[in-house]
């Protein structure tokens, strides 16, 4: 593997919380090379969307990164200041959220916000500032994407939302995409196309991604590596053939079952018993332990560390 | 669009006429005959009866209230029962004084409190967002007669900046005319840039939060536009507000024309209840009631420009 474009070292990040600070991510530690496609999988509170936006610096005034560093480029961005930050933010890195809906400014038109995205990072003129956004329309499929400038986001279906916002993330051409659950909000059909989309513009563009889900299946058709997030931390990482067809840890494999095979028979839909561990109150030794049916004493005592065999890493006392 | 626009025009004159009724109504209802107050204590019965019947006073109410409605569409106020004078030119000489206080006092009002309101907005926890919650409580809870008495006291009296009372037209002197109004527009805006404050805060506090902010902040844009994006969705309710308040700003500014000796509608209005100057009151309110209904009307077309989703609905 090539050297990493994103290096995530040992990431913590914590809310503050009536009692003093709450980890939520606890240690995140992993890579991805450019143009690679990585999946982060994990149940909600996981910490995969946390640690995202703490890469990106969005984490707002109640959580903030405690420790770790976050090396993009060979950059610390955990050390940058915020006009730094500005500067990386949607040139370098961009990122897109879950719910197209809500995502896009409501009073103003797709065009003005995409060319706004432009102009942030370029100095163009305001009719090259256009031409760049409807080549970046075209690219994400907008057809009359010189017509569709002009109007506003509700008058765009959500797929085609989810298609501007990923848009405006590739219209400075970044390096990095970072895809927070970008279809859960969609229509399953629309689902494939947006899973598609993000496919064909790393091919095109040769762009490294990181696509959060807590679909296993959906992440598996186009990523390189999964990594799968519980309790604040990477529990399991690997080639998303290995994950998909050979899981080791037991929390990936029910995580596996749970999504129903669209092939297969129609059997009981699966669940994992249990909930996961409530911040604040996370178990000493493995945070999956409580829901494990494999667990045995010492994973109850003790947090087994990320061990490394071959092309995977896995955190767990007794895989399979 | 237009349609709509349409209807919103027509529902305004309906609601003018029933005003009109309600006020015409209230009028009446109220002891004494005007001809008592014009023709004096010692008037014979037969007098009375004359000087009703000249005027109108003794057909049937609704036919009144259609003559004089039918008459104010077309402009004409009519005559005062006391001066003989003219409704309409009465109020045409008064209303350039309210009205330059009054609109003195609403540009300061949503200048600084839509200014406040948004600084406010930025750092929720900060110390200006707890200063500005401490002065609107303040703001609000000060009366604006009492702010203007106090503004003579100091600023007129004792440190002789500004005219303590009285009032200059600009056609006298620009420097002068603001110079008269200045405090009485201060003390009428105190309250109104306290309620406009405190809304444009929580709107745009939570248009701050909204899932288009981040997005925003995600795809590097510097944070002076993404505040003015949030604005833009922010802003609706501050404007209606700031409509009521341009409504209510005239209630006030009669107090405080008294306040400050100022020859506004005030002066007539009061004489007009004195008197039961039965034409120019109804003249006056009904203006009122009118620059009332215009305002939220202009308030709804200035949102439907702000939200394209209301531009292309209709």
């Amino acid at each position: 593997m090539s050297a990493p474009l994103l290096r995530i070292e040992e990431l913590r990040v914590a809310f503050r919380g009536t009692g003093g600070l709450i980890e939520a991510v606890r240690g995140v530690d992993f890579g991805v090379a450019p143009g690679e496609v990585v999946g982060i999988v994990g149940e909600s509170g996981s910490g995969k969307s946390l640690s995202m936006l703490a890469v990106m610096r969005l984490l707002g005034a109640t959580a903030r990164a405690t420790g770790g560093r976050v090396i993009f480029d060979g950059e610390d961005l955990l050390a940058a200041t915020e006009a730094r930050m500005r500067e990386i933010r949607g040139r370098d890195i961009a990122m897109v959220f879950q719910d197209p809906q809500s995502s896009l400014n409501p009073a103003l038109t797709i065009g003005r916000q995409v060319t706004d995205v432009v102009r942030a990072h370029r100095r163009v003129s305001a009719s090259e500032a256009r031409r760049i956004a409807v080549e970046a329309l075209e690219r994400v499929g907008i057809s009359e994407a010189g017509r569709r400038l002009d109007a506003y986001p509700h008058e765009f279906s959500g797929g085609m939302r989810q298609r501007a916002l990923i848009a405006m993330a590739i219209a400075c051409r970044p390096r990095l995409l970072i895809a927070d659950e970008p279809t859960t909000a969609l229509d399953v059909t629309v689902q494939a196309q947006i899973v598609e989309l993000i496919a064909e513009l790393r091919r095109d563009l040769g762009l490294a991604v990181i696509f959060i889900s807590h679909n296993l299946h959906l992440v598996a058709e186009i990523v390189d590596r999964v990594v799968v997030m519980y309790g604040g931390k990477v529990v399991e990482d690997g080639p998303a053939a290995d994950i998909e067809l050979a899981a080791r840890h037991p929390y990936t494999r029910l995580l596996r079952a749970c999504v129903p095979s669209l092939h297969g028979p129609l059997g009981p839909l699966a669940a994992i018993e249990g909930a996961p561990p409530r911040l604040g109150r996370m178990p000493a030794g493995c945070p999956f332990a409580p829901r494990c049916p494999q667990a045995a004493d010492a994973c109850e005592r003790e947090m087994p560390p990320l061990a490394t065999d071959g092309a995977r890493r896995i955190a767990c006392w007794r895989p399979q | 669009m237009f349609r709509l626009l349409a209807g919103r025009f027509f529902a305004s004159l309906g609601t003018l006429f029933f005003v009109g009724l309600v006020l015409f109504a209230l009028t009446r209802a109220g002891p004494g005959s005007p001809a008592r107050i014009v023709l004096g204590a010692d008037a014979t019965s037969q007098q009375i009866t004359q000087f009703e019947h000249a005027n109108g006073l003794d057909r049937p109410f609704l036919e009144q209230y259609a003559a004089w409605l039918f008459d104010v569409l077309r402009g004409d106020f009519g005559k005062s029962f006391v001066t003989g004078r003219d409704v309409a030119g009465e109020i045409a000489g008064a209303l350039p004084v309210t009205l330059s206080v009054v609109l003195l006092a609403f540009v300061i009002a949503i200048v600084v409190g839509i200014g406040i309101g948004s600084l406010a907005a930025l750092r929720p926890g900060g110390p200006f967002a707890s200063v500005t919650r401490l002065g609107v409580v303040l703001g609000l809870s000060i009366p604006a007669f009492w702010l203007g008495i106090v503004l003579i006291r100091f600023i007129a009296v004792e440190l002789r900046w500004l005219p303590p009372g009285g009032y200059v037209p600009p056609s006298s002197g620009l420097i002068a005319h603001l110079q008269t109004i200045a405090m009485p527009a201060v003390s009428l805006a105190v309250y109104y840039i306290a309620v406009l404050a405190r809304m444009t805060q929580a709107s745009l506090q939570d248009a701050l939060r909204g899932d288009y902010v981040r997005t925003a902040r995600a795809m590097g844009l510097s944070s002076p536009r993404i505040v003015f994006y949030a604005l833009l969705n922010a802003l609706p309710p501050v404007i209606n507000l700031a409509a009521l308040s341009f409504g209510y700003m005239f209630g006030w500014a009669l107090i405080i024309e008294q306040v400050f000796n100022i020859p506004g509608l005030s002066r007539a209005l009061l004489n007009a209840i004195s008197q039961r100057d039965f034409l120019l009151l109804q003249g006056i309110v009904f203006l009122f009631t009118a620059i009332f209904v215009l305002a939220n009307l202009g308030a709804d077309l200035v949102n439907r420009v702000l939200d394209p989703r209301q531009r292309s609905s209709a």
